[in-house]
C-alpha cells in the first residue's frame, strides 16, 4: 500500500477517523506523516504510543480488568507497563498495538529452556521452589500435590 | 582510529518468572521473597557477588547509579538487589523493570561476545527458574516493547565531529526508521556536551538476536566510517578552533578553583577530543573516562566527606581535577 498523500513512498501510517458515523481511513509514510503532524515515531514511551493510538481511533476503548493481577487497561495505558504475564492474553487489543510497533507478531530467537529437559535432582529442587511459594501463600493443598509429584519423580514413576 | 570511536558494547536480557506479577506490582515481602529466590539460583552460578540495596546507604546506591552499575530505575523498586561477575563484566538487577535484566559489558565492538556470555549465564539461570515465555511472543516482559528477544544490543560511540557538525539529527531520524536508536547515552541530556551516544535496537520481536546484532554492528561501522570523515573536515575547517578548546579545557581543569558537575563534563569531552585528534599530549589520558566518573556528586561527596553542599563540592571537584591534571601538559 502506498501513500494516500505523496503516492511515492510505502505507507507505514494507518489512521481512522469517525466523524458523524463517517470512517475516513488515511494511510501515510513516514515523511507525509511527520508533514501532517500525525507521526508518532518519535513517541519512544510505549504508554504514550498507546494513549495516541486512542486518540486517533485505532483502538476502541477498553475497560478491561486483568483477572490475574487487577491491572486495568487504563493503567497499562498512562505506564506503558502490564502487571503480569496473563494480561497479554487479557488485553485483546495489546496484540495489535504489539504488532504495529515492533513490527511483527512472532517470536524468532532463542527459546527458554524446555523444563522436561531437566535432570531429575533440578526437577526435584524446582518443585520444592514451589512447595515452598505454596506454603507462603498458605496453599498447603497445592503444597501436597507437589510433594505428592516428589515422590513420584523419586519412585521413577514420573 | 576505531577505538577512538567505539567505547564499548553491552547487552542485556529482560527475563521474568512464570507465575510471579512483575515488580511494579509486588508488595515489599513479595518482591523480597522473589528476590531470595532468585539469589539462590544465582548463587549456583559461582563468580558472583550480590547486594540487596535495603542493606546499602543512600551514598553508596547513587554512587552505583553515576558508575552505571545499576540504573536509577532500580532505587525505586519495592526490594531491589544486584548481583556483579567477580571480574565486573556482567551484572544482574532483580525487580528492576523485570524480575531479572542481565547484562554484559565489554571494551570495543564486541556484541556477540557479550551475547555469549550473557546468553550462556541466562541458560544456567533458566535451569533454575522457569521464565515466562510463550512460543508466540517469545520472553513476556513488563514493558511490550521488550517483548520477544527481551535483548537490548547496545553500542557506547564517541562521536564529537559528527555532534560539532550538526549531522547528529539527521542521522537519529535515519536510524529510527529503520528500528534503530541513536541517544545521548548515560542519561546526561542530549549527549551534545560530552559527545558520547548509544546505539541499539528498538525492535526486540520478529528478529533473532544474531540477526539484531548484525543491524547493530553494521550500523556501528557506518557510523565510525562518518565520524572519521567528519574528523578529518574538522581538523582541515576548524584547526585553530578545536586546538584552542582543547587548551582552554586543560587549562580550566588543570587550574578552576571551583567548577560545576556539568562544566567539569564538558571540559572533560572537549580535552578528549584535543587528545583523540593528537591536538594536545597529556600523561595518563586513557583515564578521563574514570575521572567523568569521579567527579559526580556522589562520588565527590564520598571523597571528601559526605556532608558537602553544591558549593563546596564545586571546590573540591575542582580540587580533585587540579590534583590529577595539574603539570600532566606533555609540551
Amino acid at each position: 500500500m502506498y501513500c494516500d498523500k505523496c503516492g511515492i513512498r510505502p505507507a507505514t501510517f494507518h489512521s481512522k477517523t469517525n466523524i458523524n458515523g463517517k470512517v475516513t481511513e488515511t494511510h501515510l509514510c513516514e515523511e507525509c506523516a511527520a508533514n501532517s503532524g500525525a507521526l508518532l515515531s518519535t513517541m519512544k514511551e510505549f504508554g504514550e504510543i498507546l494513549s495516541a493510538d486512542h486518540e486517533y481511533g485505532l483502538l476502541d476503548p477498553v475497560q478491561d480488568v486483568c483477572r490475574y493481577c487487577g491491572t486495568s487497561f487504563d493503567e497499562f495505558r498512562s505506564s506503558g507497563l502490564v502487571g503480569c504475564e496473563h494480561c497479554y492474553d487479557e488485553f485483546s487489543d495489546l496484540i495489535d498495538v504489539i504488532r504495529r510497533n515492533q513490527g511483527a507478531d512472532y517470536h524468532v530467537g532463542k527459546a527458554a529452556l524446555d523444563r522436561s529437559t531437566l535432570t531429575k535432582d533440578e526437577r526435584i529442587e524446582e518443585l520444592r521452589e514451589k512447595i515452598n511459594q505454596a506454603v507462603d501463600r498458605e496453599d498447603y493443598e497445592e503444597a501436597a500435590k507437589l510433594k505428592k509429584q516428589i515422590e513420584n519423580i523419586r519412585n521413577g514413576e514420573d | 582510529m576505531e577505538s577512538d570511536v567505539i567505547i564499548s558494547s553491552r547487552i542485556r536480557l529482560a527475563r521474568n518468572i512464570r507465575g510471579q506479577k512483575f515488580p511494579h506490582k509486588l508488595s515489599r515481602d513479595e518482591a523480597k521473597t522473589l528476590v531470595e529466590r532468585t539469589l539462590r539460583a544465582i548463587d549456583k552460578l559461582g563468580d558472583f557477588s550480590y547486594r540487596r540495596l535495603s542493606d546499602m546507604d543512600e551514598s553508596s546506591r547513587q554512587m552505583l547509579v553515576e558508575d552505571n552499575v545499576i540504573s536509577a530505575g532500580l532505587l525505586s523498586s519495592p526490594y531491589g538487589a544486584y548481583a556483579r561477575s567477580n571480574d565486573d563484566t556482567v551484572t544482574i538487577m532483580l525487580c528492576e523493570e523485570d524480575h531479572i535484566r542481565l547484562s554484559c559489558i565489554l571494551d570495543g565492538l564486541s556484541l556477540r561476545k557479550c551475547y555469549d556470555i550473557a546468553s550462556d549465564i541466562d541458560t544456567e539461570l533458566n535451569r533454575t527458574l522457569d521464565y515466562c515465555y510463550s512460543g508466540n511472543l517469545g520472553y513476556i516482559t513488563a514493558c511490550p516493547s521488550n517483548v520477544g528477544t527481551g535483548m537490548r544490543a547496545s553500542v557506547m560511540l564517541f562521536l564529537p565531529a559528527l555532534t560539532m557538525a550538526g549531522s547528529i539529527p539527521d542521522i537519529v531520524t535515519t536510524l529510527d526508521s529503520r528500528g534503530i536508536t541513536l541517544r545521548g547515552s548515560r542519561g546526561e541530556g542530549s549527549g551534545a556536551s560530552h559527545y558520547i551516544y548509544q546505539v541499539s535496537n528498538e525492535v526486540t520481536l520478529g528478529k533473532s538476536e544474531q540477526d539484531l546484532i548484525t543491524m547493530i554492528e553494521n550500523t556501528v561501522l557506518k557510523l565510525v566510517e562518518l565520524e572519521k570523515s567528519a574528523r578529518e573536515d574538522l581538523l582541515e575547517n576548524n584547526f585553530d578552533y578545536i586546538m584552542d578548546k582543547a587548551h582552554r579545557a586543560y587549562g580550566i581543569l588543570s587550574h578552576a578553583y571551583s567548577i560545576s558537575s556539568a562544566e567539569a563534563i564538558e571540559q572533560l569531552a572537549a580535552l578528549r577530543v584535543g587528545v583523540v585528534l593528537g591536538l594536545i599530549k597529556i600523561k595518563d589520558a586513557s583515564t578521563i573516562e574514570d575521572i567523568t566518573n569521579n567527579i559526580k556528586p556522589y562520588h565527590i561527596a564520598n571523597r571528601f566527606g559526605a556532608k558537602t553542599n553544591d558549593t563546596t563540592r564545586d571546590r573540591f571537584r575542582a580540587e580533585y581535577l587540579r590534583q590529577i591534571f595539574r603539570g600532566t601538559l606533555i609540551e
